[in-house]
C-alpha cells in the first residue's frame, strides 16, 4: 500500500470528472429540470416584450415539446459523431497533422460530453457547441490554427451542402468562454491512446506472436474511437479503456491476453482488473448511437423549446443587447 | 574609494592576431610563437628582430612609407584598431604634462577653459594638424608650470599607493579571517569525533540505559558546537567566495537538521518503477535509427518510458462505488 | 467541485465571488496581476487577468497552456493556481501570493550569497521541475525571474505560458522557445522534438548565474547565442555529442577549446562545478535528467542547503545611512594611517611602488561583480 498519492491521482480528470452511473444520471437529469425552468423563465420574459397570443402559444408550444434528459443525449449523440466527420475535413484540408488527428478528436469529444454536465441544450444547441469544442481542442492540443483557416474548410462544406447558414468566426469564438467555463477550465485529458501502444509494447514481454499481436494493436484505435462516445471515460481509467478496446480487438484476431495479464500482474489486483475489463467491453459493445432521423425529430422539438434568453435570434435576446449593450451576463465583482 | 583592478597597474596583454606576418622577414606567427610585432608612428608594423635590424645603428627610414624613424619610437600595439592606439597614446602623453585636477581651480568655470585648451592641443596632435604649433604649446606650459605639474604627480603616486596598501590590507584581513574560521571548524570537528568516541566508549562500559547516555552526551554535543558558533557570530563579515566550504553558522537547530536524514529528491508522490525490455517490436524504430531523434536528446528509452507509464497509470483503480455517491 | 450551483455560469460567478481585487501589483503586455484575498480565509492571493483580444482568434495560446499546465500541479516548489474564473472576456488566474523573485535576490547587491543558499535555491527549483518532467510537462521559459519566492522562503516554479507535453515522439514541437541566454544548444540546432534536458540546460545556467551574480551565456542575438556557448564551454566533438550534425541547422561549427571551468568558478566548490558542467553538456542524452541532478553528491556534501526561511531576500527597507556612513569613515582614517606608515619608507620603495604589478587581467565582459 503506497502512502504517497500517485501522480496520475493529481490530474483533473481524476479528482473531477470521475462519477458513478447514478450521480451521472442525477446530474443531467438535475440540468434537464433547471433548463426546463430557465426555458419557461426566459418565455415568460418574452412574453412581456411581445403579444399575449403569441407568447401563450409559444409557450404551450414549448411546454409540449420539451425534451427528456434521454433526448437530450440523444441529440449530443448525434453531434458527437459529427466531430469524426469534422476531422477527416480537417485532415484532407491539411490543416491537421495525422499524429494529432486522435488526440484532438478525443478531446473534443470529451470537451463537449463534460460542457452538457453544466449545461442544457435548450441554452446552448449542440450544433454550435460542437464547433467552439472542436476549435478548443485544437488549441489544447498544440495544433493550433488561425479561426479564418478554421472557418474555411467549413464554409466550404456548407456550400457544398447547399446549405442556407453559414459559420462565421463570431460564431465559434463566441462560444469560448462559456465553454471554458463549464470545463471549469479544466483542460487537460488523457486519452487511452498511448495506453494501447504502452501495452503493446509490454505485451511483448510475454507474447510471442509478433504479427497477431501487431494485428490487434492496429485494430484497437477502432474499439478506442467507439469508446469515446460512450460514458466510459466518466466511469474509468483511460488505462482500463485501451486494455478493454485490447481485449475486443484481441477475440477479433484470436489471440490471447489474459496469459499475459496473469504473468504480468499478481492475481489480487487482477480480480478487480478482469471485472472492469469485462464491463468496458460491454459497454463498448452495446453503445447504440442516435440515427440521423431521430436526431431531425429532436431537433425539430428544439427550435420549440430553446430558451429565448439564450438565443440570438429571439426578440427577447436583441431587446436585452439593444437595452444592456451586451450579452445578459450579470456579474457583482468590480468592473475591468 | 575604489579599491578595484583598475586602481592597481597592471600589465595590460598586447594584441596579437593569429595570423600576423611581419612584412619584412615575412616570418609567420603560426611558425614562430613568440614573434612580438611593433607598430611604428606611422602605423606600420614590423617584427622585434627586424625593427632591430634596421635600426640599431641609428634612425633609418621606414620600409613602407620611407619615413625617418629611430629605435624608440617603435612600441607593441594593444588595441586592435591603431586610431584608439594612437589616441590612447597621445592622451597618455598629454596627461604626464596636463595634470591639474578640479580642485586646483578656484572656480568650474577656470577649470573648464583650463580642459578646453588641453583638448584643443590634443586634437591638433591627434589629426596630425599643426604639430608643431601644438607641440609649442606643450613646451611651454609645462616650462612656466613645472611646480604645480610636480606637485600634482607627487599627488597621483600618493593616491596609488593608499589604494594598493587598502587593497593589501584587505587581502591580508580575509586571509586571515578565513584561517581563522578553518581553525575553528577542525577544532569543532574534532570536538564532535572526541564526543562521538566518548559516547561509542560508554555505551560499551556503562550500565546505564543507552538512551540517557545518548541524550546526556547530545546535549554536552550541542553545548560545546553552540559556544564555536557563538564565538563566530563574532568575527562574521561580508565576503563571499573565501568562505566556500564553510557553513552559514546560524542556529542551534541547525543541529537537529544535520542529523536528521535529508533526501535531495525529496517528494510528496509515490515514484514510478518500470523495467524496460532490451529490444521492442514498434513501428518508431526507424525514426529512432536515423539519429536526429536521439540528437536532441529523444531516446528510445524515453519514449518506451512515457508509453508504459501510460499504459499503468491507473490501471487498478477501482470504479467510484455505484452506493455511495449519491450527493455530489 | 459544484455544491449548489452546477450551470457553468453559475459555478463561475460563484467562484468570482470568492476573492476580492485590492489593489494593482503590475502590469504586462499579456496581463495585469492585482493583490487580493480570498473573502472567507483572508488569504493572500495574486490574480493575474489575462487581457484578450490580443489574439484575433480567441482565447490565447498561452493562457490555454498555463492553465492547462497549472491545473494539473500540485508541489510545494511549483506556484499553485488556486482558482479560475471569467469576467467578461477576461481569464482571472488565482495564484499564490509571492512577493519576489531570484531575478531581485540575484540583482540586490546588498546581499551576500553564501554556497549554502545557492545549494537551498537549485534544490528547490530542481525538485520543482522534477515533478513537471515526471507529469510530462515542459517548462520552455526557465529564467530567474520565473522562480518566485515565497515569504517563507520557499522557491516555486512559474509562468506556464510556453509550458507543454513531451515524451510522444510523433509531435513536432517549435524550436523557438526559451529565453535565448538559457536556450540549450539542440534548440538552436533546430530540433522539432526534444525534452527536459532543454530544461535542465536553462538550470545549468542558472546556477552559474547564482554563482557569478551575472549572466552567464548573454548572447547578443539569437545567431550569436550558439557562438557565445561554444566560446564559453568548447565547441564539442561527434564522439561528445553524435548527431549533431544531425539536427536541423548542424553545421561544421567554428572550434572554440574547452577552458578550464574552475578558474572562472573560483567561488565555487568543486562539486558544484561538476554538478554544473554535467547540467551543461552539450549531448543531451547525457546531461543529467533532473531526477539525476538531485542525486549528485553536491547535495549531499557539507553545507547543508540552507534552510528557506533563513535564505537572503531582497531589503525593503532602507539602509541605516548614518550607520554606512560611519563605516565609511572609519576605513578612510585606516587608509590614511597606514599611507602614513608607508610614507616613512624610503625612496627606494617608492619606486618600487610605481613599477605595475605583473597580473593576468580578466578581460571577459561578464566579470564577477
Amino acid at each position: 500500500m503506497a502512502d504517497r498519492p500517485q501522480l496520475f491521482e493529481q490530474t483533473s480528470q481524476y479528482q473531477h470528472w470521475r462519477f458513478t452511473r447514478a450521480s451521472l444520471a442525477k446530474l443531467r437529469a438535475e440540468n434537464n429540470r433547471l433548463g426546463v425552468e430557465r426555458v419557461l423563465h426566459g418565455l415568460r420574459q418574452e412574453a412581456q416584450v411581445g403579444d399575449q397570443e403569441t407568447s401563450d402559444m409559444r409557450m404551450a408550444e414549448a411546454t409540449a415539446n420539451m425534451l427528456t434528459p434521454e433526448e437530450e443525449l440523444k441529440l449530443i449523440d448525434f453531434y458527437l459523431k459529427m466531430i469524426n466527420v469534422y476531422v477527416t475535413i480537417y485532415r484532407a484540408s491539411k490543416l491537421l497533422k495525422p499524429e494529432s488527428l486522435d488526440n484532438v478528436k478525443a478531446t473534443a469529444i470529451n470537451f463537449m460530453k463534460r460542457f452538457y454536465l453544466h449545461n442544457v441544450v435548450f441554452d446552448y444547441p449542440p450544433k454550435s457547441i460542437m464547433l467552439t469544442c472542436f476549435y478548443l481542442a485544437t488549441k489544447v492540443e498544440n495544433s493550433f490554427m488561425k479561426i479564418e483557416d478554421f472557418i474555411r474548410p467549413l464554409a466550404a462544406a456548407e456550400a457544398k451542402r447547399g446549405s442556407k447558414t453559414q459559420t462565421k468566426s463570431e460564431d465559434v469564438l463566441g462560444l469560448e468562454f462559456i465553454v471554458i467555463q463549464s470545463l471549469q477550465f479544466e483542460l487537460a485529458v488523457h486519452h487511452p491512446y498511448r495506453a494501447a501502444y504502452g501495452f503493446y509494447l509490454d505485451m511483448q514481454t510475454f507474447i510471442d506472436e509478433k504479427d497477431a499481436l501487431r494485428e490487434t494493436y492496429d485494430r484497437t484505435s477502432h474499439f478506442i474511437d467507439k469508446s469515446l462516445h460512450t460514458d466510459l471515460v466518466f466511469h474509468y481509467q483511460p488505462s482500463q479503456i485501451a486494455l478493454g478496446a485490447f481485449k475486443l480487438a484481441a477475440k477479433e484476431k484470436d489471440l490471447d491476453i489474459d496469459l499475459y495479464l496473469t504473468q504480468r500482474f499478481d492475481a489480487r489486483s487482477l480480480e478487480l482488473l478482469f471485472t472492469v475489463l469485462d464491463e468496458i467491453q460491454d459497454g463498448i459493445t452495446t453503445f447504440a448511437t442516435t440515427s440521423k432521423e431521430e436526431a431531425q425529430a429532436i431537433d425539430l422539438k428544439l427550435i420549440l423549446c430553446r430558451n429565448p434568453e439564450k438565443n440570438p435570434n429571439s426578440t427577447l435576446y436583441k431587446r436585452t443587447i439593444a437595452v444592456q449593450g451586451d450579452v445578459p451576463y450579470v456579474s457583482d465583482s468590480d468592473s475591468d | 574609494m575604489s579599491v578595484l583592478a583598475s586602481a592597481l597597474k597592471q600589465e595590460i596583454p598586447a594584441f596579437q592576431a593569429d595570423d600576423d606576418t611581419c612584412p619584412q622577414c615575412k616570418s609567420e606567427r603560426y611558425l614562430n610563437r613568440p614573434m612580438k610585432l611593433l607598430v611604428g608612428p606611422c602605423y606600420h608594423k614590423m617584427c622585434e628582430q627586424c625593427v632591430s635590424q634596421r635600426f640599431d645603428a641609428g634612425p633609418a627610414p621606414c620600409p613602407v612609407c620611407e619615413r625617418i624613424l629611430r629605435k624608440a619610437e617603435f612600441y607593441q600595439q594593444i588595441f586592435e584598431d591603431l586610431t584608439v592606439e594612437n589616441e590612447v597614446r597621445i592622451r597618455k602623453r598629454m596627461a604626464m604634462t596636463f595634470n591639474r585636477r578640479q580642485e586646483d581651480f578656484k572656480q568650474l568655470k577656470d577649470y573648464n577653459n583650463y580642459l578646453e585648451m588641453v583638448e584643443d592641443i590634443t586634437l591638433k596632435l591627434l589629426y596630425d594638424d599643426d604639430t608643431d604649433e601644438a607641440e609649442y604649446m606643450i613646451e611651454r606650459y609645462r616650462r612656466e608650470n613645472s611646480s604645480i605639474i610636480e606637485r600634482n604627480q607627487s599627488k597621483l603616486l600618493r593616491d596609488e599607493t593608499i589604494q594598493r596598501l587598502a587593497f593589501d590590507q584587505e587581502q591580508q584581513r580575509k586571509l586571515q579571517q578565513r584561517e581563522e574560521h578553518l581553525r575553528l571548524l577542525a577544532d569543532e570537528e574534532r570536538e564532535k569525533a572526541d564526543i562521538k568516541n566518548s559516547l561509542i566508549s560508554a555505551l560499551a562500559t556503562s550500565n546505564m540505559d543507552a538512551k540517557d547516555i545518548v541524550k546526556a552526551k547530545m546535549v554536552q554535543l550541542k553545548k560545546s558546537s553552540l559556544s564555536v558558533r557563538n564565538s563566530l557570530r563574532s568575527t562574521r563579515f561580508n565576503v563571499d567566495d573565501l568562505l566556500a566550504d564553510l557553513d552559514d553558522g546560524d542556529g542551534e537547530d541547525e543541529d537537529e537538521a544535520d542529523s536528521a536524514p535529508f533526501d535531495p529528491a525529496e517528494s510528496p508522490y509515490e515514484p514510478v518503477k518500470i523495467t524496460l525490455l532490451d529490444r521492442y517490436d514498434d513501428p518508431k524504430n526507424n525514426a529512432f535509427r536515423q539519429g536526429g531523434l536521439t540528437a536532441a536528446g529523444v531516446t528510445r528509452e524515453m519514449h518506451q518510458r512515457y508509453l508504459i507509464e501510460g499504459a499503468l497509470a491507473g490501471l487498478f483503480v477501482s470504479p467510484l462505488e455505484e452506493d455511495a455517491a449519491s450527493s455530489e | 467541485m459544484a455544491s449548489k450551483a452546477i450551470l457553468g455560469e453559475e459555478i463561475n460567478k460563484e467562484t468570482e465571488s470568492l476573492y476580492k481585487k485590492e489593489k494593482k501589483l503590475g502590469e504586462g503586455t499579456y496581463a495585469v496581476v492585482y493583490l487580493g484575498h480570498h473573502i472567507r480565509t483572508n488569504r493572500k492571493v495574486a490574480i493575474k487577468k489575462i487581457k484578450l483580444g490580443n489574439m484575433r482568434s480567441g482565447l490565447d495560446m498561452s493562457a490555454i497552456r498555463e492553465v492547462k499546465a497549472l491545473r494539473e500541479l500540485r508541489h510545494p516548489n511549483v506556484i499553485e493556481l488556486i482558482d479560475v474564473f471569467s469576467h467578461k472576456t477576461n481569464l482571472n488566474l488565482v495564484l499564490e501570493f509571492l512577493d519576489t523573485d531570484l531575478e531581485n535576490v540575484i540583482k540586490d547587491k546588498s546581499l551576500v550569497f553564501m554556497p549554502a543558499d545557492i545549494k537551498s535555491w537549485m534544490m528547490m527549483a530542481l525538485r520543482g521541475l522534477d515533478h513537471c518532467h515526471k507529469c510530462w510537462l515542459l517548462h520552455r521559459d526557465l529564467k530567474p525571474n520565473n522562480f518566485l519566492i515565497a515569504s517563507d522562503g520557499q522557491l516555486k516554479l512559474a509562468d506556464f505560458g510556453l509550458a507543454r507535453e513531451f515524451g510522444d515522439v510523433k509531435r513536432a514541437m517549435t524550436s523557438q522557445t526559451v529565453t535565448r541566454w538559457y536556450r540549450a544548444p539542440e534548440l538552436l540546432l533546430g530540433a522539432t522534438n526534444y525534452t527536459g534536458s532543454i530544461d535542465i540546460w536553462a538550470m545549468g545556467c542558472i546556477f552559474a548565474e547564482l554563482s557569478l551574480r551575472a549572466p552567464y551565456l548573454p548572447g547578443a542575438s539569437d545567431l550569436e547565442q550558439l557562438t557565445t556557448i561554444l566560446r564559453a564551454r568548447g565547441t564539442p566533438t561527434e564522439d561528445e555529442w553524435p548527431g549533431m550534425m544531425k539536427l536541423p541547422t548542424g553545421y561544421n561549427f567554428e572550434k572554440f577549446p574547452k577552458p578550464q571551468f574552475s578558474d572562472l568558478f573560483r567561488g565555487s566548490s568543486e562539486d558544484a562545478v561538476d554538478l554544473m558542467n554535467k547540467m551543461l553538456t552539450f549531448n543531451p542524452v547525457q546531461r543529467l535528467s533532473a531526477a539525476d541532478a538531485l542525486q549528485h553528491p553536491y547535495f549531499r556534501n557539507l553545507p547543508r542547503p540552507t534552510a528557506p526561511a533563513k535564505l537572503p531576500r531582497p531589503r525593503q527597507t532602507v539602509v541605516d545611512e548614518e550607520e554606512e556612513a560611519a563605516a565609511d569613515a572609519n576605513r578612510k582614517r585606516q587608509f590614511q594611517e597606514a599611507f602614513d606608515d608607508a610614507l616613512s619608507a624610503t625612496d627606494a620603495d617608492r619606486r618600487q611602488a610605481v613599477e605595475p604589478v605583473a597580473k593576468k587581467m580578466d578581460l571577459r565582459i561578464s566579470s564577477p561583480a
